[in-house]
């Protein structure tokens, strides 16, 4: 059976809060393209990095979590889509950077992984191959 | 999700249990009571994180505070943790050389 290509993407504020919200959307995403558990959680690691990062460099304005498939991969980007270069990243203090990490943590999940640049802003890209189609019946 | 943290004391040992998911938002939370029960005076500091069920490297960084904190006062930080998510980005990061892990608050408390 021919897989159906998909492409969805979750607008969110860039605040921390939002970052939750992001696992949220890509856990009922994956699952609907029928990934174990193990790569779902995976896949929630590196979306809240991503998010994460881009909360720090667009604190005042949006987040862009997009994920488009054909029939053999699923690509995931996260984008910051700031007001202006200059923000104040609304994020508590913490005791190391753990913005540094973030790349390393998903090439360390999704080899390949690389952050671009586009006209709106960084992007952190990654992706992984897509499951064979499971009948949701058969799933459960 | 939200952040629940309890904190009890067992012998010399203080113990915070946490429970929930740690990221950017909740990392701040949990920072606080860490450096509050160093400050206390508390040498030997367990974090109980198997009741999270999600951590990323922001709750990573946390802990590696709190670790360098208590190490700089000569005292002991060691976690409890036996799920998947949390050991896996303790692993990913190498983290998992540098932190004492038990798999139970009382295999902790055994040193």
């Amino acid at each position: 059976m021919k897989l159906e290509n998909i492409h969805v993407q979750l607008d969110i504020p860039a605040t921390p809060r939002s970052v939750s919200t992001a696992r949220l959307f890509i856990a009922a995403t994956a699952r609907h393209f029928g990934y174990a558990e193990d790569v779902i959680e995976d896949v929630k690691l590196a979306i809240s990095e991503a998010v994460t990062d881009a909360i720090r460099k667009a604190a005042d304005a949006r987040v862009a979590v997009t994920v488009g498939a054909d029939e053999s991969v699923v690509r995931f980007d996260v984008a910051a889509r700031a007001k202006s270069s200059v923000s104040s990243p609304p994020i508590a203090e913490t005791d190391h950077d753990s913005s540094a990490v973030t790349l390393t943590v998903i090439e360390a999940l999704f080899p390949g992984a690389k952050i671009e640049l586009g006209p709106a802003g960084p992007s952190i890209r990654f992706f992984t191959e897509r499951p064979p189609f499971k009948d949701p019946e058969e799933r459960a | 999700m939200d952040l629940v943290i309890e904190s009890r004391t067992q012998g010399a040992w203080a113990i915070l249990d946490v429970t929930g998911e740690v990221d950017v938002f909740t990392a701040p939370k949990l920072r606080e009571r860490i450096v509050q029960s160093i400050d206390q005076g508390h040498e030997k500091l367990i974090v109980n994180l198997d009741g999270v069920g999600f951590m990323d490297s922001t709750g990573l960084g946390t802990l590696v505070g709190g670790l360098k904190r208590m190490k700089e006062r000569g005292g002991t930080l060691a976690l409890v943790c036996s799920n998947r998510p949390v050991l896996r980005i303790l692993t990913i990061t190498g983290l998992d050389a540098v932190f004492s892990i038990h798999e139970s608050t009382d295999k902790a408390l055994a040193g």
